[in-house]
């Protein structure tokens, strides 16, 4: 068998770096390997991105209040959306997912931590490396400023001269990494750490949906790592790969750009889709509606992400036949997300619903995503994307789909697991009020752009004339943000006030189904003292309530020992941190064209990849149930 | 389980493979190197990815264990071949084909030839659709004018994936494609038939020596290359291409004219090129008459432009473009004047 | 991309439930070269697009040398080959073998690596650069792209073979050198790919 190997070294010490012990402290959290506290990590990191989002979105919409505003220069308004896309879609909501999948998959599946511990703390150091490198643009030239989608050749060095751009191209090169080897992670954590009896189609559904994201990564991400790289290339090396004066042709970067970016679109709400799916039927009391046929959509719509790509291009003259074949396709991805839909709302159809804040924010997914999917229907018709096209209506349509939709599912997440990450219950009414203000507010700023949109007004404009009927709907637009600006702000007192109440929560205060559950609130390091088994779907139900359910007879599992010889907790390591610390510094040498430091920070990862290689897994094992164990054994 | 397979596998299997991909690797070499007399291009080109795809199914199968191993890497593998494949082959098409309605009406023409205005009216008649009702869609931009689709020849250029440069004529002369080389013989006989050879050279020699050519070539580069692209080929859809256009506009009478009109005052309003509707704008260029007497000449020559040009054909000069300035004309006069002219 | 190889002494706790039986390791690889196939599929898709959009010289047929890739085709598939043989002998403990072929894979690929090092400059003597036109540009990027693949993978397996001195291997060790095998074979497979679509089809 070629499971259950010793790692090439034996886990003594070995190697450049002291393997580190420390449990508390900073040095703790920069060496971790736990899956909670690194998921933990993303979800602070990528709020703390949102905000700067959100402070970048407040000034775009206060230089819009008003017509002939000079708030901002043209040129600091174009940093402003570009950076506020960006950090939106590829530093806070995508690894808010990836944060949750970090947290609660290893917990869902019944597994003590990730296949791959250390690469695991690699990914989220390089995100966090790449976000940073990202922001340090403000301080160091400049920051991007050619949209999130950085069209070519609006990033050729003629046309572009500062550094914005390589930031841009350097940034989500070295983020990307990070995305990349974290899905691989959580494909082999799936595929092989399941629970005794949780079986594929006992899984929750928020770890299918992580499963078909992380596929979804693996693939989608390298056309965006080489259209990178050839950009970086033409920047750097004079390569001409969208020069058009040598025959390059810039309409392959929107290929490119897209064959990842819509993937990506999907990347962001297929895990919503999986945290609705935990949140509803617990709420609900009843088990999800169409389990099956939930799975298949998923399944569904990740396939399909691979073959829509060119609706984002209908205007660029591809010609009648693939602008219909695309148009095609885009509709028939409505199907799939339809079901889903009806199924969440079979879910709650004559369920027990309790309504918590987290519930409200589910059903205003519900309410936010559906909008957004029409008005994405309506865009899938080539005529009327010839007309709405880079119009306010466009962008009313995505913030819908990926604030209304992505956002609100993630804060009906936050609020779900919250008891579960600090053991602490929020306070429900405050809860309520806040979501009132933002779910109101996000409308207000929102649903008038799609007017605007249909009344001409184009996107990315730094102003507008007064005198053409923009001023009113964009006057409510603006309004709109201090609304919601409220609600964020009591969503903030909120969680400030749930880390002091007292730990009350206990294990289970939803009385929900899935396994995380089962542990303490917050889970110890090992996770659980003893192998759960997944009896049936719902696991933690069917163990609560054997006589609603129809599980597998636990006899089978009787007297089997799982955690013979301990439970392997894997050893701390510097070398991820210390390889991404190597790979920022690097990157800042390419950017200024100082080739001898990169070389020797190349050098140095190099050294890094071998002090990680021979340090091995290491680590200790863990006796929770020493005496039972043994008991069991006599 | 795998362990006690290994103990007495015998390693004849990866000698064979390795023998059958030196044997493979060797014919494709043979096929390359010694012109394979009875094989065709396309034969040729389909036996090479036939022995590459062999090639590779071998290395999987046999030294990546993929033939004896767990499902789930098939799965993994395989998954990521389809998406990728896929995606790629939907992609160079798009990038190869945009004229996509074009492209699929080509390749069904019977003989291989373009199917020329005639018949396509006829398509029009077999579907019961009356020519008002198909004006109103072709008017949308967006929607092909069928009937001009066939009245020119497309670039060649931009049809499949496997063409030899376009540009590889006029240059660089290192070493010849073969390809060239093996059209003359087919086309040496044709020339003494076509009127006088004498007259052909002095033709064909004449216009070089009457402007210049240099800055043709860098005021194109400068000024029309952002939208018209270096290649001549414009962006489909949004700027109309020169290649294979442009000498059709001079085969008119006025057809200089308005060339020299539309670069001094701009052209507004929908025309077809290649085939294709296009309604966008395009400004008056700033460029003296020297720079646009020599970037429309070397737009009428460059591309394969030359040979489409009518007989007698001469240079356009910088006094004939000074005659024309000053008339204050806008885009849309242009447009008119060249609808005047029966020039769609 | 260095970061996947070595990474590879496994997570796997000694003891504890396992819903699989594949090593991680392995299905990582795997999973990573399901990836690397978009990879080298987007750099390929590009090459083909910009064939024959080069607005000068040098052109393909001007500087490509068919017989002189046939020969470092030949050893890239030699050396896959030597990989297989290294893996069957380290599977039946004959340890001697083992390094012996794992050094024939690494010096072959060594051999692959100098053939194309004198390739590029051999095409930059004829003209061809990064810079110079779109061929440049693409078949350097496409290619290097591959050549750093192919260094990667000597680092990985002269690592494999240096260790095999430093401590013993035994067919316990198996699955790491399979997973390093595995990364070989497929940059053999990826030049497989590029020898027919960017060097032979333009000599048809």
């Amino acid at each position: 068998m070629a499971i259950g190997r010793q790692p090439l070294r034996p886990a003594a010490d070995v190697g450049l770096l002291q393997r580190p012990t420390w449990t508390e402290g900073l040095v703790s959290w920069l060496t971790t390997v736990d899956h909670k506290r690194l998921g933990l990590l993303y979800i602070w990191t990528s709020f703390m991105f949102m905000g700067f989002a959100s402070i970048e979105a407040f000034l775009i919409r206060l230089q819009l209040a008003a017509p002939g505003n000079t708030l901002l220069s043209p040129d600091v308004y174009n940093q402003m959306f570009t950076m506020h896309g960006v950090t939106m879609v590829f530093l806070a909501i995508m690894p808010l997912g990836t944060g949750f999948a970090n947290y609660f998959v290893p917990l869902m599946i019944g597994a003590r931590d990730l296949a791959f511990p250390r690469l695991n703390a690699f990914g989220y150091w390089i995100y966090a490396a790449g976000g940073l490198f990202l922001y340090s643009s403000f301080l160091l030239g400049g920051a991007p400023d050619a949209g999130w989608f950085a069209y070519a050749p609006l990033t050729s060095l003629s046309n572009n001269p500062g550094n914005g751009t390589d930031f841009y191209m350097i940034g989500l090169l070295i983020g990307g990494i990070g995305t990349l080897v974290t899905a691989m992670n959580l494909i082999v954590t799936i595929f092989s750490m399941r629970a005794p009896g949780m079986t594929m189609m006992r899984l929750p559904v928020f770890v299918w949906m992580m499963l078909v994201t992380s596929f979804l990564i693996v693939f989608a991400f390298p056309p965006l790592t080489i259209a990178l790289l050839q950009i970086i290339m033409d920047r750097t090396f004079g390569t001409l790969f969208y020069v058009p004066e040598a025959g390059g042709l810039p309409i392959l970067w929107q290929h490119l750009f897209w064959i990842f970016g819509h993937p990506e679109v999907y990347i962001i709400i297929l895990p919503a889709f999986g945290v609705i799916s935990e949140v509803i039927p617990t709420f609900s009391r009843k088990p999800l509606f169409g389990y099956p046929v939930m799975i298949l959509s998923g399944i569904f719509i990740g396939f399909m992400g691979f073959a829509v790509w060119s609706h984002h291009m209908f205007t660029t003259g591809l010609g009648p036949v693939a602008n219909t074949a695309f148009s095609i396709t885009s509709f028939v991805i409505g199907i799939p997300t339809g079901v889903k839909v009806f199924n969440w709302l079979g879910t709650m159809w004559g369920g027990a619903i309790r309504f918590t804040t987290s519930m409200y924010y589910a059903m205003a997914f519900l309410f936010n995503f559906v909008l957004g999917g029409i008005t994405g229907i309506m865009l899938a018709m080539p005529p009327f994307d010839a007309q709405a096209n880079s119009t306010y209506f466009v962008v009313a349509h995505f913030h819908y789909v990926m604030g209304g939709g992505a956002l609100f599912a993630f804060f009906a997440g936050v609020y779900y697991w919250f008891p579960k990450f600090t053991g602490r219950m929020m306070n429900d009414r405050l809860g309520k009020v806040a979501f009132w203000f933002f779910f109101i507010g996000f409308n207000i700023i929102f649903m008038p752009q799609h007017f605007a949109g249909l009344m001409g007004m184009p996107r990315r404009i730094q102003t507008f004339e007064a005198g053409i009927g923009l001023e009113l709907v964009n006057l409510i637009s603006t309004a709109g943000t201090f609304v919601m600006l409220a609600g964020i702000l009591l969503i903030l007192a909120n969680v400030i006030q749930g880390f002091r109440a007292p730990k009350t929560a206990g294990n289970d205060p939803w009385d929900a189904r899935t396994l995380e559950w089962k542990t303490t609130s917050p889970p110890q390091h090992h996770n659980f003292d003893e192998q759960p088994i997944a009896l049936d779907r719902d696991a933690l139900w069917a163990e609560k309530y054997p006589e609603h359910a129809h599980p597998d007879d636990a006899s089978a599992y009787e007297g089997m020992d799982f955690d013979q010889g301990g439970i392997h907790m894997p050893g701390q390591s510097w070398y991820p941190f210390a390889m991404a610390v190597g790979i920022l510094v690097a990157s800042y040498g390419i950017l200024f064209h100082n080739f001898v430091l990169a070389a020797i920070m190349g050098v140095f990862v190099v050294v890094t990849t071998y002090g990680w290689a021979f340090e091995g897994v290491g680590g200790h094992h863990v006796h929770p149930n020493k005496t039972a164990t043994e008991g069991a054994h006599d | 389980m795998a362990e006690g397979n290994h103990k007495n596998h015998s390693i004849r299997p990866y000698v064979i493979v390795a023998i059958v991909l030196a044997i493979i690797t060797y014919l494709e070499f043979a096929i390359i190197e010694y012109e394979i007399p009875f094989l065709g291009q396309t034969a040729t080109m389909w036996w090479l990815i036939l022995m590459s795809i062999a090639k590779f199914v071998f290395v999987i199968y046999y030294f990546m264990h993929l033939k004896d191993d767990d499902a789930a890497y098939s799965g993994f593998f395989w998954s990521g071949m389809v998406i990728g494949f896929g995606t790629f082959i939907a992609f160079s098409f798009l990038m190869t084909a945009p004229a996509s309605l074009s492209f699929v009406r080509t390749q069904l023409a019977p003989d291989g030839q373009f199917v020329h205005g005639q018949h396509a009216q006829s398509d029009y008649g077999h579907k019961g659709i009356d020519e008002a009702t198909m004006a109103s869609i072709e008017s949308d931009g967006y929607s092909r004018n069928l009937s001009s689709v066939f009245d020119h020849t497309r670039p060649k250029n931009q049809q499949v994936l496997f063409t030899p440069p376009a540009a590889a004529t006029s240059g660089w002369t290192l070493a010849e494609p073969e390809t060239a080389v093996a059209a003359t013989p087919e086309a040496a006989p044709a020339e003494p038939t076509a009127e006088t050879p004498a007259a052909d050279d002095v033709q064909a020699q004449a216009p070089s020596a009457e402007w210049d050519r240099e800055l043709g070539a860098t005021t194109y580069t400068q000024v029309c290359s952002a939208c018209h692209q270096a290649t001549g080929m414009g962006v489909p859809g949004a700027f109309p291409p020169l290649a294979g256009h442009a000498p059709t506009l001079v085969q008119v009478d006025g057809g200089r004219t308005h060339l020299i009109h539309t670069v001094l005052y701009g052209l507004q309003g929908p025309i077809v090129a290649g085939g294709m509707t296009y309604n966008s704008v395009m400004t008056a260029q700033a460029v003296d008459d020297e720079q646009t007497a020599a970037v429309l000449n070397h737009i009428l020559n460059e591309w394969g432009n030359d040979a489409e040009l009518p007989d007698g054909f001469t240079p356009i000069t910088a006094e004939e473009v000074a005659a024309e300035r000053g008339l204050g004309l806008t885009g849309a006069d242009v447009h008119e004047a060249r609808q005047a002219l029966g020039l769609e | 991309m260095a970061s996947q190889a070595p990474a590879a002494p496994s997570a796997a706790p000694a003891h504890g439930w396992r819903s699989s039986k594949l090593p991680d390791i392995k299905l990582l690889m795997w999973i990573f070269l399901a990836s690397d196939i978009m990879f080298f599929g987007t750099l390929i898709g590009t090459y083909l697009i910009y064939k024959g959009r080069s607005l000068t010289g040098p052109y393909p047929l001007d500087v490509l040398d068919i017989p002189l890739t046939t020969v470092s085709t030949f050893v890239l598939l030699m050396s896959s080959f030597l990989m297989v043989i290294a893996l069957d002998a380290l599977r039946k403990n004959k340890i001697q073998q083992f390094r012996l072929w794992t050094f024939g894979v690494v010096f072959f690929g060594a051999i692959f690596l100098g053939f194309q090092i004198y390739e590029f400059n051999h095409f930059v003597d004829l003209g061809l650069t990064l810079g110079g036109n779109l061929f440049g540009s693409t078949f350097y990027v496409l290619t290097g792209t591959h050549g750093v693949h192919v260094a990667i993978g000597i680092l990985w397996l002269g690592s494999i073979l240096v260790s095999s001195y430093i401590r013993p291997w035994t067919a316990k060790d198996e699955v790491y050198l399979e997973v390093a095998g595995l990364y070989w074979h497929f940059v053999d497979l990826v030049w497989i790919v590029i020898f027919t679509l960017v060097y032979l089809v333009d000599f048809v």
